[in-house]
């Protein structure tokens, strides 16, 4: 593997095999500063640069959303593909990506009907100094588990499991956070 | 009683100085003794107390009898015109800054009418209003009112598959107490 956007570390096959194992034993991992920190700039300039659309349906969910040929070129790059497929240990058939912005005012809630569509999927983050008392916890039900945004996070959840982003309080003031969320298959 | 009857988005009544001044003012009083706990979930999060049927406190026991009382459950069924079990739930709620309680319909098996008894002032820019939503097949589309918390009213609702409803996020260092249930 040659090193373009993941972190090096990450790339280190005693790593990997070590995420490989943690994916296996408990069918989650978090890994942070996962991409080489020119190249989060990057996509963080990116998703600053795009137009998000406001999208809500009250008893479901509110955000902003955008799309961006760019930002699904760099996740549909090889190196991406062939890092998921290794640690995961899968050939991947689909792949598909959201871009969405969480402000204050902001959720998603848990949806029966909503049981994950594929069985892989990945979060990353992209936001500066998140206090996890703002909210935007992503909450895995079936799980118990609570991953938190953090600049430059990306978390792998291997089964699925239903969940939301919690309200986003006044506390967060005007600050925002961009979580790229794929499905795989 | 004098009450207001309106029937957009959603059939509610409202009910202004519902009870003697004073009686109110020692709900509150006792209410505030109770014990609190932090709810939380993807729909919301708040403080609440235990069912108060099972209070210590007689006050509070007194109101839920109050709420049973016959004249008002026949006023309740002139205005829902609904039959009622003389069954009732009733919790305290506190939502402090950042509490908040975002759009659901409340059905649930024997809910039939939703109230909601305020015993705080809250005004325009506090957060804590109660939001009634304007459905559509089963779908909140639009805020069709909003109502903030005024001490010792009461605002009733029928349970229904329109009955979206939500209290925006408290912004202000403010305590918003309230007893709600529903009469089944």
């Amino acid at each position: 593997m040659v090193s373009l956007m993941i972190n090096k570390i990450y790339l280190n096959d005693k790593i990997i095999q070590g995420i490989k194992k943690e994916l296996k034993e408990k069918n989650f991992v978090l890994l942070d500063s996962f991409f080489d920190s020119s190249f989060y700039e990057k996509i963080k300039k990116e998703s600053a640069r795009e137009e998000f659309k406001k999208k809500f349906v009250y008893n479901k969910y509110s955000f902003l959303e955008m799309q961006s040929k760019k930002i699904e070129k760099d996740f549909l790059s090889a190196q991406f593909i062939e890092f998921l497929e290794e640690v995961l240990n899968l050939k991947i058939k689909n792949f598909e990506i959201s871009i969405r912005k969480f402000g204050h005012g902001d959720y998603t809630l848990l949806h029966d009907s909503e049981k994950e569509k594929s069985k892989i999927g990945f979060l990353f983050f992209i936001c500066d100094d998140w206090n996890l008392n703002f909210g935007g916890n992503v909450f895995y039900k079936e799980k118990n588990l609570i991953v938190n945004p953090k600049e430059n996070r990306f978390f792998v959840m291997k089964k699925s499991s239903r969940k939301f982003v919690k309200y986003l309080n006044n506390k967060c003031g005007k600050k925002n956070f961009v979580l790229i969320e794929g499905r795989v298959n | 009683m004098k009450f207001e009857k309106f029937s957009k988005p959603f059939k509610h009544v409202l009910i202004k100085d519902f009870l003697d001044e004073k009686d109110a003012k020692k709900i509150l009083k006792e209410l505030q003794k109770e014990k609190f706990e932090l709810k939380e979930s993807d729909l919301f999060r708040f403080k609440q107390t235990k069912d108060l049927k099972f209070s210590k406190r007689e006050i509070l026991r007194g109101f839920l009898e109050s709420l049973l009382d016959k004249s008002f459950l026949d006023l309740l069924f002139e205005i829902f015109g609904k039959k009622l079990s003389g069954k009732i739930d009733a919790f305290g709620s506190l939502y402090e800054n950042t509490d908040y309680l975002l759009p659901h319909d409340d059905r649930l098996e024997k809910r039939k009418i939703a109230y909601i008894y305020y015993l705080s002032d809250l005004k325009n820019g506090d957060g804590g209003e109660l939001l009634l939503y304007n459905s559509k097949n089963k779908i909140p589309l639009k805020i069709g009112k909003k109502l903030n918390p005024k001490f010792n009213s009461i605002i009733l609702f029928e349970v229904s598959e329109k009955s979206f409803h939500s209290v925006s996020e408290v912004l202000k260092n403010n305590k918003r107490y309230a007893i709600a249930g529903w009469f089944h």
